[in-house]
């Protein structure tokens, strides 16, 4: 065969290199892989190819990778201020109908809204205020309408790269979600869950995230720039898992199913969750990537620390204990996270750098 | 400091390389002992440039093929001095050790 066809393997093998790797490395490393072959050569030994794969392996995991350019929290913030409402609204969209699913197999006559504060979490802020009114109102159509899709308009806002407005929408957001939430805080008149002054933050880490994320970086319209259609494919489909995933546990919840059910339920949720998350940020195989992992992780943290508040879960696991000081300490990293993203936003004003992968 | 990345680094103490010469420089530095391949290579640039321990020197274009010329930044030459009065340190120790052993 040809050197052609040689050349055209090599080619081959270095797709698995990230894209900004490949376009300022492929045709370089495709002539030391070329001057180093043997003159007979038609194809990639074992071992040759076996090594140039190991080597994407090594430069896809490595945290904090990347030759050239420069991927901040400003770029990270950015992606996530249009990335993470979408998401968002990808898995309320699911939930919605999933939680009717739920109530209806479970055979229970709960309504909708009962059925939706069962998806509590970092990207259902809204649960909050189900389950404040679910009892009390039996049609809570545009309570509802209003609590899905005012997540669709910071969406859509954010999509349009508007970032003057989809703050405006994501304040508004989280005062409409805060009032049922502080509400619920000084009554608890649903008798399922008392939240404490301290489960607010996580409550509403969505929009507050959202609001950090538009005001701390350029804006929606660049992080919409450094986004791909697969990475938009990656953040629908996981936001339309994230939903899925909490099918078990509105079960088990809905049902009133034992606590070791619950707990298992509960916990492999979440540690689905995460795992999605970082997962996605390897995918993505970026400094930017994985810091978008680890926003992203933060969102599913209320998971962790808010659904042990039922009934059965050992005492030390309450957030009265280990519970609240873990939340503290996160509320303090939050904060932190968000005053350095200001400054740096402040002090880096003007820098440009480079995309995912 | 694993011995490729001390070979990488030493191959570019003498001056600017491009990544086929940096191979064929290693395997000669190492008397044909280390053979660098180009998965190895390219990992170790990646990581030595994101540590700012050598850059892009030049390109040129040679039989219609780049070629990218790196070279050790101060750190990287820190680095490698560094490592070398490690390196000597223990060579020196273990001699001195295996002489009154053969004494």
């Amino acid at each position: 065969m040809a050197p052609a066809g040689l050349e055209a393997r090599y080619r081959r093998l270095l797709r698995w290199y990230p894209a900004e790797h490949r376009a300022v490395h492929c045709d370089e490393m495709l002539g030391v892989l070329m001057s180093g072959a043997p003159q007979d050569r038609d194809r990639p030994g074992i071992a040759e190819s076996a090594n140039v794969l190991l080597g994407a392996l090594r430069i896809r995991v490595r945290p904090g990778r990347a030759l050239s350019g420069r991927d901040g929290w400003r770029d990270t913030l950015a992606v996530f201020s249009v990335g993470a409402p979408v998401l968002a609204f990808a898995s309320a969209l699911l939930a919605w109908p999933l939680a009717d699913l739920c109530l209806m197999l479970s055979g229970q006559q709960g309504g909708l809204g009962m059925g939706l504060a069962y998806f509590q979490g970092g990207l259902y802020p809204y649960s909050a205020i189900f389950y404040n009114v679910a009892d009390a109102h039996p049609s809570l159509g545009p309570v509802i309408w209003l609590a899905v899709y005012g997540q669709g308009l910071v969406a859509l806002l954010a999509l349009l790269g508007l970032r003057r407005w989809a703050a405006l929408a994501s304040v508004s957001y989280l005062l409409y979600a805060a009032f049922f939430a502080i509400d619920e805080v000084h009554y608890g008149s649903n008798g399922i869950v008392a939240f404490g002054l301290l489960q607010l933050p996580f409550l509403l880490i969505m929009p507050i995230l959202e609001i950090v994320a538009l005001l701390a970086s350029d804006g929606p319209r660049r992080g919409r720039s450094m986004l791909r259609r697969s990475h938009w494919a990656v953040l629908v489909v996981a936001g339309l898992a994230f939903a899925a995933l909490r099918v078990p546990f509105l079960l088990a919840n809905i049902t009133g199913s034992v606590q070791p059910a619950l707990t298992s339920a509960t916990l492999e949720t979440a540690g689905f969750l995460i795992l999605g998350a970082l997962l996605a940020g390897c995918w993505l195989s970026s400094g930017a990537g994985k810091r978008l992992a680890a926003l992203f992780a933060l969102l599913t943290f209320p998971t962790l620390v808010l659904l042990p508040h039922g009934s059965g879960y050992p005492e030390w696991f309450q957030p009265g204990f280990v519970g609240g000081a873990v939340e503290i300490l996160a509320v303090c990293i939050l904060l932190a996270f968000a005053f350095r993203a200001v400054r740096r936003s402040r002090s880096q004003h003007g820098d440009d750098s480079a995309g995912l992968a | 400091m694993q011995e490729p990345t001390f070979l990488i680094l030493t191959a570019l103490a003498a001056g600017p390389q491009h990544g086929y010469g940096i191979m064929t420089d290693v395997a000669q530095i190492s008397d044909g002992r280390v053979r660098l391949r180009a998965g190895t290579l390219y990992a170790a640039l990646d990581r030595l440039g994101t540590e700012g321990q050598l850059e892009l020197d030049h390109e040129e274009v040679v039989d219609a093929r780049l070629r990218r010329y790196y070279r050790l930044t101060p750190a990287g030459r820190e680095t490698l001095s560094a490592e070398t009065v490690r390196l000597g340190a223990n060579v020196t120790v273990a001699a001195r050790r295996l002489r009154l052993a053969g004494s």
